[in-house]
């Protein structure tokens, strides 16, 4: 029996597994910073902490809504990454019959995203792969990055 | 709601419970095992002691066989001595040959429920008698087995009490040392986890060590004091909400005064101008009387002018014979007899004269009584116009002037109640963001719960309850919202409802204003009715007096006629005396024509008058109807108006329920929060 996130991007539901999430935030302050490479849309600030933020939406080729938008946090690798996704619909819980293998392409989503498919009370969960959601240079230059924002992070708290 | 956990379902007890069962169902498989063992070992050892018995008895049988005196006192010492119960020795042949027995109880068909670890009471045991290997008898020995059961029965019963005192030491410490280390510590969480789910929120734990229980501990914590934070919020929103609520439920009983006093006002105007309608109404029947009345002058007029003409004819015929009388006189020395004759017929003129002149008198009473009952009715119009008429209308404006005021006042409420309204839409968009932060917060707990696991079973209650409170929140909210909508289009809808029946009041009042001039012109109108019929009425008098005159002369002449025919009768006296006495009579009939037409011109001038004051009062008719149907509309206006203002009170009845219903909802809200006891606002 596992627990995933419910949310949602467009008219689709992802999931994502509940021990991968640190936290749930409603819209913030997206701070941009020129050194950021381009899949990163910013940063956010969540009680002193400094968390690039990953836009689903575009990454998934939905439509970015401005009107409504949540925030998922999620534990990458050693660090924490933040989601922006349109809604938190629940937290849903999958037998493991009720979770089968994705195929090879689902709605123009690369598999290697995905972990499977979750069905329960009609509806179709995509159920992501937090670790495959970047590729392995996105990766290195995230972390370069992090390391960047942290370093003015502590630069600009000497000043101050 | 959680429920408190009961005693037969902890960790502790179960754990106890199967320690327990282990070492009760082992021990006494042991223990009757070895029960067995003992028993079947005692009665070997009873058995073969009674053999031994037995065979000693059969030596001594032997022995003693001559002497039985002997033999029945050995055996009675055996039977006395131990758990031999009896003992019978017979030949050979059957016969006995000692027997000795003590009082003993054959064992019954009662079952034992410890059977098996007990032999029977009696057992009986037979050996064959034998002297050189010949048998000469038998023996046989009945022997008790309570010896055996006394001590199987010691056995059971008291190493099986130890064991249960043993066992009982051993859980209670089991029981403890759980108690100590594991049971304190959850039924501590427990609680504090009842009371949040109580609704609870200023529940507080601490003094954990920094183990499983300790993290649990302040992740508990921490979402009790977010739930918390966020209730208070809730709480004082609402309380604000209801407060709005209570201010909009004033406004609006405000705005029900309004229109009520409003209604007043529009039945004042409407009593008002029935009043007015009912004064006009006389006023009406009045100048119908007076038409009827200078109509009857007229045909006494008519009358009089018959009467005066016939009046002229005679003085006409008068002049005439005393013209006649004249040239007669003149030729008097003619014959006296004529004299006489024509004489005669003057007197006879006079007569026709004075009763005509009567009966013009009587035709003149009466016009001035016409005449003079005019002037009291032109008069009575006059005092009614100018008295009550103007009374009621000036009511009537006054009533108008409060009704415009209050529709006035009315129409500012109501736009202050709409500026209320977007008051509370601002109240509820602040109510929707915490509901929307709240849902956030169960969203957080339930995945802190989740990651928790067992743990966090209690947890997931908590965040269950928060999830379900924002859903409802939530859901009173659009609640509230279109409510809200509702209020406000009701509220355009009286704002219109009471416009135009300010409209219908300032059409009211441009009426009344015209009425109140209609009715200056009718009263300008009456005056100058009551001055004409003063005129008539002066008229009349004066023809009275001309009549006055008439009669005098006509008495002069009668007298003068009558001198005549004395002159006549004494016409010796001479013709110059005649001749004298007949001028005389000319000059009276000269008096009388000149009466006459005196008389014809203020017959005609009253003629004049009267057709003048017909015209008059028929004029006042025409105003007086219109008039009328002035008031009609009025009143018609003025029911329209009381109608729109029922709208108006129905429209705000409703917007009264409707807030009522807003209010209760509020109410509802406010109780389900107070569900949970929050620490006062940090």
């Amino acid at each position: 029996m596992e627990k995933f996130a419910v949310f949602k991007i467009g008219k689709e539901d992802f999931g994502v597994h509940i021990g991968r999430v640190v936290e749930i935030l409603k819209s913030q302050k997206i701070y941009s910073l020129p050194e950021l490479p381009d899949f990163i849309s910013g940063v956010i600030d969540v009680r002193g902490e400094v968390i690039p933020l990953l836009d689903l939406r575009k990454r998934f080729g939905a439509q970015a809504e401005t009107r409504k938008c949540r925030i998922i946090i999620v534990r990458y690798e050693d660090e924490k990454i933040g989601l922006l996704v349109d809604e938190i619909d629940k937290i849903m819980q999958f037998d493991p019959e009720e979770i089968s293998p994705s195929p090879a392409m689902f709605k123009g989503l690369r598999t290697e995203y995905l972990t499977g498919l979750g069905k329960k009370e009609g509806r179709l969960v995509i159920l992501l792969n937090i670790e495959r959601l970047l590729t392995s240079e996105e990766r290195i230059v995230l972390k370069e990055s992090t390391g960047l924002i942290e370093e003015e992070d502590a630069g600009t708290g000497k000043s101050a | 709601m959680m429920e408190k956990i009961k005693i037969k379902n902890t960790l502790v007890t179960n754990f106890t419970a199967m320690i327990l069962l282990i070492l009760v169902v082992g021990q006494g498989i042991l223990y009757a095992w070895l029960m067995l063992y003992q028993k079947s070992y005692l009665k070997e050892r009873l058995s073969a002691e009674v053999t031994a018995t037995a065979e000693h008895i059969r030596n001594a049988a032997v022995t003693m066989g001559h002497d039985p005196k002997q033999l029945d006192m050995f055996l009675e010492t055996l039977v006395k001595s131990g758990s031999i119960l009896a003992v019978k020795i017979t030949d050979a042949s059957g016969n006995v040959l000692a027997a000795r027995a003590v009082q003993y109880k054959e064992e019954g068909p009662g079952l034992n429920p410890f059977f098996m670890f007990f032999v029977p009471d009696v057992n009986s045991m037979k050996l064959p008698m034998e002297t050189a290997k010949k048998e000469t008898g038998s023996l046989e020995v009945v022997y008790s087995g309570q010896s055996v059961n006394e001590v199987m029965r010691r056995f059971l019963v008291i190493p099986p009490f130890m064991q249960v005192v043993t066992f009982l030491i051993i859980i209670y410490s089991i029981i403890k040392f759980f108690q100590k280390k594991v049971g304190k510590p959850v039924k501590r969480i427990n609680a504090a986890l009842a009371r949040a789910t109580g609704g609870d929120l200023t529940v507080e734990i601490s003094e954990f060590k920094d183990d499983e229980f300790g993290s649990i501990a302040n992740g508990f914590k921490f979402l009790i004091d977010r739930l918390a934070s966020t209730l208070n919020k809730m709480k004082s929103m609402s309380e604000n909400v209801s407060m709005a609520i209570n201010q909009l439920t004033l406004t609006f009983r405000n705005v029900n005064q309004g229109i009520q006093k409003q209604t007043e006002s529009g039945n004042n105007v409407m009593t008002s101008v029935k009043r007015a309608n009912d004064s006009h109404k006389q006023i009406t029947e009045d100048v119908g009387k007076l038409i009827d009345f200078s109509n009857e002058n007229v045909t006494s007029l008519l009358e009089m002018k018959a009467t005066a003409d016939e009046i002229a004819l005679s003085t006409g015929r008068l002049f005439k014979a005393t013209e006649d009388a004249y040239s007669v006189v003149a030729q008097m020395s003619q014959t006296s007899k004529v004299i006489a004759e024509n004489a005669e017929e003057a007197s006879k003129a006079v007569e026709d004269t004075s009763s005509s002149v009567e009966e013009i008198n009587a035709s003149v009473k009466e016009v001035e009584v016409n005449a003079k009952e005019a002037a009291r009715l032109a008069s009575d119009t006059r005092a009614i116009l100018g008295g009550q008429c103007i009374d009621a209308v000036s009511d009537a404006i006054n009533s108008m002037d409060t009704l415009m005021s209050e529709v006035k006042k009315s129409s500012e409420t109501v736009s202050r109640l709409s500026g209320r309204s977007d008051d509370i839409e601002k109240m509820l968009k602040v109510i929707k963001d915490v509901t929307e932060q709240t849902n956030l917060l169960s969203l957080n707990a339930a995945i802190l719960a989740a990651q928790a696991g067992e743990y966090g079973k209690s947890f997931s209650v908590v965040a269950d309850e928060i999830r379900g409170l924002s859903d409802r929140t939530a859901a009173s909210t659009k609640e509230i919202s279109n409510i809200i909508k509702t209020i406000q289009s009701e509220i355009a809808d009286a704002v219109k409802a009471i416009n135009s029946s300010m409209n219908i009041a300032t059409e009211s009042n441009t009426l009344v204003f015209k009425s109140g001039e209609d009715m200056a012109r009718a009263l300008e109108v009456a005056q100058k009715s009551a001055s004409m019929a003063e005129a008539i009425k002066r008229a009349t008098e004066e023809q009275a007096n001309g009549l006055k005159q008439i009669v005098v002369s006509v008495e002069n002449i009668r007298k003068m006629i009558e001198h005549t025919a004395q002159a006549t009768q004494e016409q010796q006296k001479g013709t110059a005396h005649l001749l004298e006495g007949v001028s005389d009579v000319k000059d009276a009939a000269d008096i009388v024509k000149h009466g006459a037409e005196e008389e014809a011109a203020g017959i005609k001038a009253v003629s004049k008058n009267l057709e003048l004051a017909d015209e008059r009062i028929k004029q006042i008719g025409d105003a007086t109807s219109g008039y009328q149907k002035l008031n009609d509309s009025i009143a018609a206006a003025m029911e329209q108006m009381r109608g729109i203002g029922m709208t108006a009170v129905k429209d705000v009845e409703e917007v009264s329920v409707s807030l009522t219903t807003l209010f209760n909802e509020i109410e509802l809200l406010k109780k389900e929060m107070a569900a949970f006891k929050v620490k006062s606002a940090k």
